[in-house]
């Protein structure tokens, strides 16, 4: 029973050469009683099998693909980084510019880049007000999290409705 | 004077026998007093409104005696012989066609669910299931609804065909439930197509209330607290292949599920391309608009009295919920062995969103994740099981089309 309903399955599929090779599975379309037992039981297993083997099908090739394109990708990034690298002149260096607040080592963030912009906006505002400032750490509001405050608010407004 | 009276008494007798309160019986007011529950269901309780509404308009027009709409026989095809010499011969007889016979042509000919597909692509983005193609397996193990509902509706007596039309249920997706049913069922079966479409427009309306329970007693609260990671972005050039991919994977092996899934993708690619902006706004909006009243209308009709008021449409709504748990559950369980073989990356209230139901079922992963942690985003990572589900129930389609 469950050979039948696999040789329809596999006798349907279009490669001439498939179909042949399980043709030897093929003998007359069974009729399908819901009152015999066996006969559920192959629609179940069949069913579940033929569903379960597409998706796992699609599954290696979009893998497949994602990573060709992953592959693709980083060449890029690699061939705009090498560019940059050759397009920088000495001259272009920024001189070193001292901050006059004191920045203390950073706790839980290694985001270079966001402790020179609060230590930047601390400077002007130093200069400004003649107070100095201390930065004693920098840490995530959520620990753990990857994601900075603004896209975190803009997460909680796009699903809060849901 | 007397011929005139007469006349008139005659013309009175004559309107009299052939209106519809003649006509008007018991099972009459029962289905009338159904479409309006249904009806009821739709406007108040905003249950899939879109297609509930304009299914129990056609079940309130279809009931309706003498109106003429909608004529089963028409559709009662004999072995060797095909629908539209039904209609020649029908019409031969001297019999007039109704607006109703006429649509469902549409739906018997296996037109509508392919077009309504066609929208859904329109506005389906595969990007999160490419981004995570393992999402696959979870859109898989949902179908488990479909087939584990065939052994429960064999087992309550119904034949092959009506277990297959049941079973599809456990989809939730409304148009594969009519193609399938559709196609299978015939006049000889207890039950029809507006019965299915019923049961899975209502149940898909109460996803929100079926899922929850299921989703907190198969899951631990630390399991729905995982919090996953971001999902990568995915090119658009992945998503210009993926429909291609999966047309010919799936029209490949299991050719029945073709005409649905082609349509789906069809739609997608239109969207993905960003060069059919205008075909793409007609597909996603006044041609699934016109399909889904068209659908809607036609297979309402086909809810006859004794299609409904029977014993089978009470076993279709009982198989039809069951349908719902199992699929749920199904999911959750896979969700569960993929949290711990992923040492807990996982989080498994992804897993009942593969029911399609798109994005109802996505939604309440989301609710019910958040509900435990606030800060949980489940949205997007449970889209990529929903968006498969909607392909795995195709592919349960066209299986069940195919061995049954």
């Amino acid at each position: 029973m469950f050979s039948n309903f696999i040789s329809d399955i596999v006798s349907s599929v279009n490669p001439v050469g498939l179909s042949k090779a399980f043709s030897v599975l093929k003998i007359a379309k069974p009729e399908v009683s819901s009152s015999n037992p066996i006969d559920v039981a192959a629609v179940v297993v069949s069913g579940l099998a033929v569903v379960f083997v597409a998706l796992i099908i699609l599954i290696f090739f979009v893998f497949l693909y994602g990573k060709i394109f992953d592959v693709i990708r980083e060449n890029k990034n690699k061939k705009k980084t090498e560019v940059k690298a050759d397009d920088m002149t000495p001259a272009a260096k920024p001189e070193p510019v001292s901050a006059p607040a004191a920045v203390e080592p950073v706790s839980a963030s290694d985001d270079d880049e966001v402790i020179a912009a609060i230590s930047a906006v601390l400077a002007q505002i130093s200069s400004e007000e003649g107070v100095q400032y201390r930065i004693k750490s920098v840490t995530p509001v959520q620990k753990g999290s990857r994601r900075n405050a603004w896209a975190f608010e803009g997460l909680r407004q796009n699903t809060n409705p849901f | 004077m007397s011929d005139f009276f007469s006349l008139f008494g005659e013309t009175i007798t004559g309107l009299a026998s052939s209106s519809g309160i003649a006509g008007f019986t018991w099972a009459h007011a029962v289905m009338l007093l159904i479409s309006f529950i249904f009806m009821y269901l739709a406007i108040a309780k905003q249950f899939e409104p879109l297609l509930l509404l304009p299914i129990a308009f056609g079940m309130f027009l279809t009931n309706l005696p003498g109106v003429g709409m909608y004529h089963p026989e028409l559709f009662d095809v004999a072995a060797g012989s095909t629908v539209f010499e039904n209609f020649n011969n029908y019409m031969k007889e001297g019999h007039d066609l109704g607006l109703l016979d006429i649509l469902y042509l549409g739906v018997k000919l296996e037109i509508f669910p392919p077009i309504i597909f066609l929208g859904i692509g329109c506005m389906t983005d595969f990007g999160p299931l490419i981004a995570n193609p393992k999402s696959f397996l979870l859109g898989a193990a949902a179908q488990g609804g479909i087939f584990l509902t065939f052994i429960g509706a064999a087992l309550l007596g119904f034949d092959a065909a009506e277990c297959a039309s049941i079973a599809i249920i456990g989809g939730a997706d409304g148009p594969t439930s009519i193609y399938v049913s559709s196609k299978l069922l015939d006049a000889t079966s207890s039950i029809d197509t507006g019965t299915i479409a019923l049961a899975a427009y209502t149940y898909m309306a109460l996803v929100p209330v079926i899922q929850p329970p299921i989703m907190k007693l198969l899951t631990t609260k630390k399991e729905r607290a995982i919090k996953m990671e971001s999902l990568r972005n995915v090119s658009k050039t992945e998503k210009i292949i993926f429909p291609v991919l999966v047309t010919l994977v799936v029209a490949l092996l299991v050719p029945s599920a073709g005409p649905l899934v082609g349509m789906l993708m069809l739609g997608n690619i239109l969207k993905e391309s960003g060069v059919c902006a205008r075909l793409v706004d007609t597909a996603q909006n006044a041609l699934m608009n016109i399909i889904t009243i068209f659908l809607g209308v036609s297979v309402g009709a086909t809810t006859t009295a004794e299609k409904i008021i029977n014993v089978s449409f009470l076993k279709v709504l009982l198989l039809g919920v069951v349908a719902f748990c199992v699929g749920t559950a199904c999911g959750l369980l896979l969700g569960k062995l993929m949290c711990v073989l992923s040492k807990g990356k996982i989080n498994p209230l992804i897993g009942s969103a593969g029911v399609s139901a798109v994005p109802m079922a996505a939604r309440v992963s989301q609710k019910v994740g958040a509900q435990t942690d606030p800060t949980n985003f489940l949205l997007m990572h449970a889209m990529g099981p929903n968006v498969a589900g909607v392909i795995g129930s195709a592919v349960a389609a066209g299986v069940l089309i195919t061995v049954i």
